[in-house]
């Protein structure tokens, strides 16, 4: 009997406790730092600047070191949705005048979060009546039909890439010297997540229906009640109290570069700094010497100076 | 064990424990230039050991070498030198049968290396204090003309 | 590293750093070694600046912290985060992925896991999240945080003049966590409780006191212009002049105050006499120098805001008092960062009738980059002189020299100034060769001396830092004999000649103006050059 009302706390109640403290947390996250005044235009330039007309810039230089607003949209398009400063990761050897690809952290990286991206899409189809069309395009696409019931590339790949993630941060001692133990934590509650989600689709299975009827009770605030919960396999509480425990961790969390990667000023700036100065909201006043100061320190050299009709000439 | 073979590996293990202090495998540059010491320095220890003459430039080799060991940040003259003696470890370790006789002979190589070493590791260190002192030189060269301009339209310069 | 044993019986190899433990756990004075810390502050520069001060020695256990130093610092903390959104957001989304971890040239150099940039961070973030975050303060050390002890002071003050602040990890790290950035923080942090190295301070103070670097007057400028004049005379036999402080010239010339006295910055300055001598007799062209603006560096970069705005004050105070139409800017890298990214936000341009937007007054083309700033790199001026044909040059008399391009950190990842220079070497010589891919362009390695580093009591460090850089050169030394380093910053030349010396390379340095200033046919220069502007001998004719 007392398990019912566990139960019924992880589907009625946790998710909003962990929804309030997402929200909150990550809204405080943001304001904090929105909050915050940018002194100076910092962006790390990557490739060639605009200047002079017959210096050539390629699409690249124009998206590496950008110049107007749209080429740093761009900039920043291919930053959050392709990586691009991972990919320039490469080594290069002297002599064999070969690269070295050394660009895993990049693919495996890009694999993990697309992969989560498909996935949370895909559990739309449980928050929504009607399901949208396009989610059952990516469910097509997604699943392999070859199996049954079809099997999700997405999620083998996530856990795949996941486990990549972390192996490196076990096994390579300079990952290892680097990770505390927060990102082993986060690590383990995204597996936690991942591996209760494949179990349950694939072993204990669970009524669909049912999980659905949750999934709508939570986003109309119409929680169910036990009839419904005592349909669903125990698989599905932990998987729902692993994600609602991640949600409610997020905030604090590492995990905020999600949305800290628009900030950040060496990405999300132009490099026009001389075209289009930047203004800092707390410039101080300047404090030091003037002309006036310095002319009075130096007054005899610079009266020489000016004696000699501003000029240097060489005694020869 | 083939003597060349033995060489090689003896190589190869030597630069991976001059390496080892890094967290992860540094870049390319700093690889190959040990590398390139450890395979010049065993090239001539192997020749030392058949008694003939040896083409390497064994004082540019060591020389090398302790430029890089005489600018680390954890090791001091000796340890520097113990890198080299630690050689010897490592060819009982690649080759637990060596003979006495052969190892002798190795061993005395290794001594010669090493007392060659310190001579270089000292010049190393020398070279070090030169550039600082020639640093200081040009700051003081900077601050005698500046002082000459002073005198110039100060008179001279208080005691 | 082979290490000895405690009972001294065997030899075992290990590996030093091994966990996140290790990362926290600060270093200490036993753990300095000599070569690798800095002096600290001297009492003159320290009193002048109105930093705190008092005696201390690093090595020693007790380095005499000012009363209250840990309100002090905290509340600097506090300060430059609600000042600085950067700041703030670098201390909270570092994900530790590694990417960074083999980019920094220190830690390739040295092989020390706390001068990798993520490490190099965590110094500072740890105290942010002891002090400053709710799971820090309940967690403790397995939220990574840790408590600020003097032991930690010394920690930052060992690393934290550890890294030259080229952002070589920023171009690579996917949420652009700028290194320098936090490294500047820290060491404004560092400066609130008056423990900052010697060096830079010394130039910052003289800059503050007479406008340059290195303290000259104005009468030592006048006659180190004056003898730079009677060099080029004995090579080319042209008098020049040179007008300084002029009013109502039209180009206000600025250049880091190295070039008027050190070796090899001598002969780029020579250059610019040379290239402006020209201009001068064809085009009439309008400049002058200036002893009060006598500094294009800012060593207050390195160091905090409010001293980076100081020095860099006077700039446009000059060009408004001599009624320039716009700013001329020599070879320097650091100089460049802040003239092209912080000097016109600090010290805003001045509204005056006589500041224009540049526009070169020979060839007529409008600078549109730097539009506002109108600060204009002399790679950027001399490229479009070349462009236009408005110079005869001569690239036999560079044939002696077969050159490299080192890209200086600063004006390649806080300006993008990588095609330019290039374009004007590729004038002037006929032997250019490119070091290996991942050495040049945005990739580019640091001399090891920049960001306040370039004392002689940090030579070893100097020497391991810019070891990638000189095996870089070394391959390009091998592979088509290159003889000639080109860079186009006043450090790198300082700085270089002594670890190319240290590494057994016979490569000379020097900067990009000093080759278009041999190849450059001055029109009222009578006899044939013989010499180049080192005195070298010109090999013409020669098979």
């Amino acid at each position: 009997m007392s398990l019912v009302y566990l139960e019924l706390f992880i589907t009625d109640v946790l998710p909003y406790i962990a929804g309030v403290i997402f929200i909150v947390g990550t809204l405080n996250r943001i304001i904090n730092w929105a909050k915050a005044p940018v002194p100076l235009k910092i962006p790390t330039t990557c490739a060639q600047q605009k200047s002079l007309p017959f210096i050539r810039r390629t699409w690249e230089d124009r998206l590496d070191s950008p110049y107007t607003m749209w080429e740093t949209i761009g900039r920043m398009i291919l930053e959050v949705f392709l990586f691009r400063s991972l990919f320039r990761n490469m080594r290069y050897w002297l002599d064999k005048q070969k690269g070295v690809d050394t660009r895993w952290l990049w693919l495996f990286a890009l694999m993990f979060h697309y992969s989560m991206l498909i996935i949370l899409l895909r559990h739309l189809r449980f928050f929504t009546n009607p399901i949208p069309g396009f989610l059952g395009l990516i469910n097509k696409l997604d699943g392999q039909v070859v199996f049954v019931p079809p099997l999700y590339i997405t999620g083998i790949l996530a856990l795949v890439a996941l486990f990549w993630l972390w192996a490196r941060r076990i096994l390579c001692s300079r990952e290892r010297n680097i990770s505390y133990p927060a990102d082993h934590l986060i690590l383990a509650l995204l597996a936690g997540i991942l591996i209760t989600g494949n179990l349950m689709r694939y072993i204990f299975k669970v009524d669909l229906y049912a999980v659905k009827e949750v999934a709508l009770g939570i986003v109309s605030f119409h929680p169910v009640g036990a009839a419904v919960v005592n349909q669903i396999g125990w698989i599905f509480f932990v998987h729902l109290s692993f994600v609602c425990v991640t949600i409610a961790y997020l905030p604090f969390s590492k995990i905020m570069h999600f949305a800290g990667v628009f900030f950040s000023p060496t990405r999300n700036m132009p490099n026009d700094n001389r075209a289009h100065v930047h203004v800092n909201p707390w410039n101080p006043p300047y404090h030091g010497i003037t002309w006036q100061e310095y002319y009075e320190m130096y007054k005899d050299q610079l009266d020489e100076i000016a004696e000699n009709g501003y000029k240097v000439k060489p005694e020869v | 064990m083939k003597l060349k073979n033995r060489k090689d590996k003896i190589a190869t293990a030597w630069k991976e424990a001059l390496l080892s202090g890094y967290a992860v495998k540094p870049m390319v540059e700093i690889e190959e230039y040990i590398e390139s010491c450890t395979k010049r320095i065993m090239d001539y220890i192997d020749s030392f050991c058949k008694g003939e003459n040896s083409n390497v430039d064994i004082v540019e080799a060591v020389d090398d070498l302790m430029r890089y060991l005489a600018t680390d940040s954890k090791l001091g003259p000796g340890d520097s030198i113990r890198q080299i003696l630690y050689l010897k470890n490592i060819a009982l370790k690649v080759d637990p049968k060596m003979s006495i006789d052969e190892f002798v002979r190795f061993s005395n190589a290794v001594d010669e290396v090493a007392c060659l070493a310190f001579n270089k590791y000292m010049e190393a260190k020398e070279h070090i204090y030169l550039l600082r002192v020639k640093e200081k030189e040009g700051l003081i060269d900077m601050l005698r003309k500046a002082m000459s301009y002073y005198e110039k339209y100060y008179g001279e310069l208080p005691e | 590293m082979v290490e000895l044993e405690r009972d001294g019986e065997y030899l075992k190899i290990e590996q030093k750093f091994t966990s996140w433990k290790d990362l926290l756990k600060p270093v200490t004075e036993k753990d300095f070694k000599p070569g690798f810390y800095h002096y600290p502050i001297l009492k003159k520069d320290a009193e002048y600046l109105g930093i705190p001060y008092r005696d201390w020695d690093p090595t020693e256990p007790d380095w005499h912290l000012p009363e209250g130093w840990k309100e002090t610092f905290l509340n600097k903390f506090k300060e430059l985060l609600e000042k600085n959104r950067q700041f703030k957001l670098f201390m909270d989304i570092c994900v530790r992925c590694g990417a960074c971890a083999d980019k920094c040239h220190y830690y390739l150099g040295t092989g020390d896991p706390k001068n990798m940039p993520v490490a190099r961070a965590e110094l500072i973030r740890s105290i942010y999240r002891r002090y400053f975050t709710k799971v820090g303060k309940i967690f403790g050390k397995w939220a990574g945080a840790r408590e600020l002890t003097e032991d930690v002071i010394k920690d930052l003050y060992y690393y934290l003049y550890q890294c030259s602040l080229c952002r070589r990890c920023s171009a690579f790290c996917p949420y652009g966590i700028d290194t320098a950035d936090i490294v500047w923080r820290g060491r404004e942090l560092l400066q609130s409780i008056g423990t900052v190295q010697r060096f830079s301070y010394i130039s910052i103070a003289a800059c503050a006191k007479t406008g340059n670097h290195l303290g000259l007057l104005p009468g030592g400028i006048v006659e180190s212009l004056q003898s730079a004049a009677e060099d080029i005379y004995d090579i080319t036999g042209v008098e020049i002049e040179i007008p300084v402080n002029k009013k109502g010239a039209d180009i206000l010339f600025v250049t880091p105050s190295g070039d008027y006295f050190a070796t090899p910055h001598w002969y780029t300055f020579m250059g610019y006499l040379m290239l402006f001598h020209e201009l001068e007799e064809r085009y009439g062209f309008s400049y002058t120098w200036s002893t009060y603006a006598s500094e294009g560096g800012n060593f207050g970069t390195f160091a905090s805001y409010e001293l980076a705005q100081k020095l860099s004050h006077k700039i446009y105070d000059e060009a408004e008092r001599l009624g320039v139409k716009w700013i001329l800017g020599g070879e320097c890298g650091h100089m460049w960062r802040d003239k092209h990214q912080f000097m016109a936000t600090m010290n805003p341009v001045p509204k005056t009738k006589t500041l224009e937007e540049p526009v070169s007054p020979i060839t007529g083309t409008y600078f549109e980059n730097a539009a506002e700033a109108k600060i204009v790199h002399i790679a950027e001026f001399i490229a479009d002189l070349i462009e236009h044909k408005k110079i005869n040059l001569d690239k036999s008399r560079n044939d002696h020299w077969k050159v490299t391009f080192h890209d200086s950190c600063n004006p390649a990842r806080g300006m993008g100034l990588y095609e330019e220079p290039r374009y004007v070497i590729k004038n002037v010589c006929n032997y250019f060769y490119e070091m290996p891919e991942h050495t040049i362009r945005e990739k580019t390695y640091c001399c090891g001396s920049g960001g306040g580093l370039l004392a002689d009591e940090v030579m070893e460090l100097r020497m391991r830092g810019g070891m990638p850089r000189a095996m870089a050169v070394k391959h390009v030394h091998k592979r088509y004999g290159v003889n000639y380093l080109c860079t186009i910053c006043a450090i790198d030349r300082a700085a270089f000649p002594h670890l190319l010396e240290f590494w057994k390379l016979p490569v000379e340095v020097g900067g990009m103006t000093e080759l278009v200033g041999n190849a450059l046919i001055l029109s009222d220069e009578e006899q044939e050059r013989e010499l180049d502007l080192r005195g070298n001998p010109l090999h013409k004719g020669e098979e």
